[in-house]
């Protein structure tokens, strides 16, 4: 183990430890609402992000949050199976899904791609409206139960009635599955994405299979959005055709260019700050999608890079004038 | 009785289908001189339903005189849109998709903030109805018709007769040669866009008269412009055309007969078209 490694490992323990406190320290329920709705979109904006590192822009994300919610959802509420059982088909289903269509569109790049996984989104929501059962038709499912209690021996059960209890396992999902893809970037898998997304052509002429990198991504990325969909469908005890739209997928990808796209921290900076932007906004809702418009605008158009290049522009100033000052002195 | 069944879908669709091709021209022509896929596109049809109905329907001005007026502030909103917002990012792929979704947003909420959020309706230009073999066709429809097939011929003579139109032409086969035969490519280039969103606000003014408008409006009609293009093949004419009327045609059909898993159909036709025929029907190599 490198000592970078150790150095990861142990701010992951410190991360995990900080965010187990936030339900102790935050008493107000409304306030662990919106925390836990932001840590689900900040595991969609972090899947949506490790498949934009291999160069392919898909609009097509919320769907497979979307195939992840129903399905469980579906299964739970409709057939009666336990929540584990759903969680895991949602999974399998959404990673299947995303196998045979990222099989079939990957090879398409650029301005094609995003047009091709905007139409299969739209799909799958006119799919779900269009099936009465089990998926509800255009009412969607309401009234799901919470996530079946965990069993102790000898303790009783922990179970996931209240908000702050609902907390902890969408806490640990979104952790895990964030700590997964940031390993998986700084590995060598990272390093061949950045090759892919830059040069293409360079990488598969020094014998690199983008074909399979991509596909790889694009399943796992969309596996973790089902996860998300999943985890929705506990917070919000329903699944709606309206609940993951191309506005959604629009939104996950706001996240991503506005938070940068150079590393992790990117999309959940986004995902944070846009979700607080939202929330201070609710009094005047109505011009929520003009600032975030003009946001989207100016972050390709005035800070490239999104918050995560200022925030490098600024340390590389504090740090020059620091360099500058001893030098005078 | 059975004929009727048959045919009314098919005077339907050749209406919708003739004005679908004017948003497609208007889109498969920004793509072609700016290579931005516009995807504010939508919203701009939009902005010209909500012009003819201000200008027509409460103002009273004379409707032909009213869609000219419309097109001229659709095309000035579009040359405020691409001086300010798609200038700076021209030429890249993902941030013009990006600037567009923004745009998408901002023109939305705009519009759902000063015309409101209730679809509205404008009182029928033309009154009355023609019997054409048993079927029953609306005046409106027939006169949209009418204009959108004039305005496809204004389009079809300007791109292939006038100067400027070659320009386009020119611009669209390669950027660089056209600029070193002395094309203003920025001057062109403004133009085609502004003539562009000026077709999308044509066609809201054309479709004004006869749906509900709404400021939600832009993206179905910015997804079945976009199946369009991808069916006739990006950057074509002819192939906005076909593409048109088939969609227009196939739709009408579809709602007939299937009902709603008929809006399914743009969006097969993307997938299909360019997982099969990525170049479309008529369209150049990618």
């Amino acid at each position: 183990m490198k000592r970078s490694s150790y150095f990861a490992v142990a701010s992951y323990i410190v991360l995990l430890v900080i965010l187990g406190l936030i339900p102790i320290l935050v008493d107000n329920q409304y306030y662990l609402g919106i925390i836990t709705s932001i840590l689900i979109d900040i595991l969609l904006a972090v899947s949506l992000w490790f498949i934009i590192t291999t160069g392919q822009v898909t609009l097509g994300h919320a769907a497979f949050a979307s195939i992840g919610a129903y399905i469980s959802a579906a299964l739970v509420s409709v057939y009666g199976q336990s929540s584990l059982i759903g969680l895991l088909a949602a999974i399998a289903i959404a990673a299947i899904v995303a196998t045979i269509i990222g099989y079939i569109t990957l090879r398409i790049t650029g301005i094609y791609f995003l047009v091709v996984t905007l139409a299969f989104g739209e799909i799958v929501r006119i799919f779900f409206g269009m099936v009465e059962h089990p998926f509800g038709g255009l009412n969607g499912l309401m009234n799901l139960p919470a996530p079946d209690p965990i069993p102790l021996p000898g303790l009783g059960a922990i179970d996931f009635v209240s908000k702050r209890s609902l907390y902890y396992p969408i806490m640990i999902f979104t952790f895990l599955s964030a700590v997964i893809i940031h390993r998986l970037y700084r590995s060598q898998i990272g390093t061949v994405h950045r090759g892919i997304s830059q040069a293409d052509n360079l990488a598969e002429h020094v014998g690199i299979n983008i074909m399979a990198y991509k596909l790889k991504a694009f399943v796992l990325g969309s596996m973790f959005s089902g996860l998300a969909g999943v985890l929705y469908t506990y917070v919000n005890k329903s699944i709606l055709v309206s609940s993951f739209t191309l506005e959604q997928s629009t939104i996950y990808l706001l996240y991503v260019v506005v938070g940068g796209e150079a590393n992790i921290a990117g999309p959940i900076i986004g995902a944070i700050i846009l979700n607080i932007v939202s929330v201070i906004l609710r009094p005047i809702q109505a011009f929520e999608p003009i600032i975030y418009g003009l946001l989207l605008i100016a972050a390709v158009v005035f800070f490239r890079g999104g918050i995560l290049s200022l925030v490098q522009n600024a340390r590389y100033h504090v740090l020059s004038l620091i360099r500058d000052s001893h030098l005078t002195k | 009785m059975t004929g009727e069944i048959l045919l009314q879908p098919l005077l339907y669709g050749l209406q919708s289908g003739v004005t679908y091709i004017i948003i497609a021209l208007g889109l498969t022509l920004i793509f072609s001189i700016m290579n931005i896929l516009n995807l504010a596109h939508g919203e701009f049809y939009m902005l010209g339903a909500f012009s003819i109905l201000y200008l027509s329907g409460l103002l009273h001005i004379n409707y032909i005189l009213a869609l000219f007026v419309s097109m001229v502030i659709v095309a000035l909103i579009g040359i405020f849109c691409e001086r300010v917002f798609f200038r700076p990012v021209i030429g890249e792929m993902a941030p013009t998709i990006i600037v567009g979704i923004g745009l998408m947003w901002v023109i939305r909420a705009a519009a759902q903030l000063i015309f409101g959020r209730q679809p509205r309706g404008m009182a029928e230009i033309w009154q009355g109805s023609l019997t054409f073999l048993d079927v029953n066709i609306s005046e409106s429809r027939i006169m949209a018709g009418i204009i959108s097939v004039l305005l496809v011929g204004v389009m079809y003579f300007f791109v292939y007769r006038t100067k400027l139109g070659r320009a386009i032409q020119a611009i669209a086969q390669d950027r660089e040669t056209a600029a070193l035969q002395g094309i203003d490519i920025d001057r062109v280039g403004i133009l085609g866009f502004a003539l562009g969103c000026a077709l999308a606000g044509a066609a809201g003014g054309i479709m004004a008269p006869i749906f509900f408008i709404d400021a939600t409006m832009g993206i179905d009609v910015l997804v079945k412009s976009i199946a369009i293009i991808i069916l006739g093949g990006v950057g074509s004419i002819p192939g906005a055309a076909i593409g048109g009327l088939v969609l227009g045609i196939v739709e009408s059909y579809g709602h007939t007969f299937i009902g709603y898993p008929a809006s399914l159909l743009p969006f097969l036709i993307i997938i299909l078209v360019l997982i099969c025929k990525p170049t479309g029907l008529m369209g150049r190599k990618l």
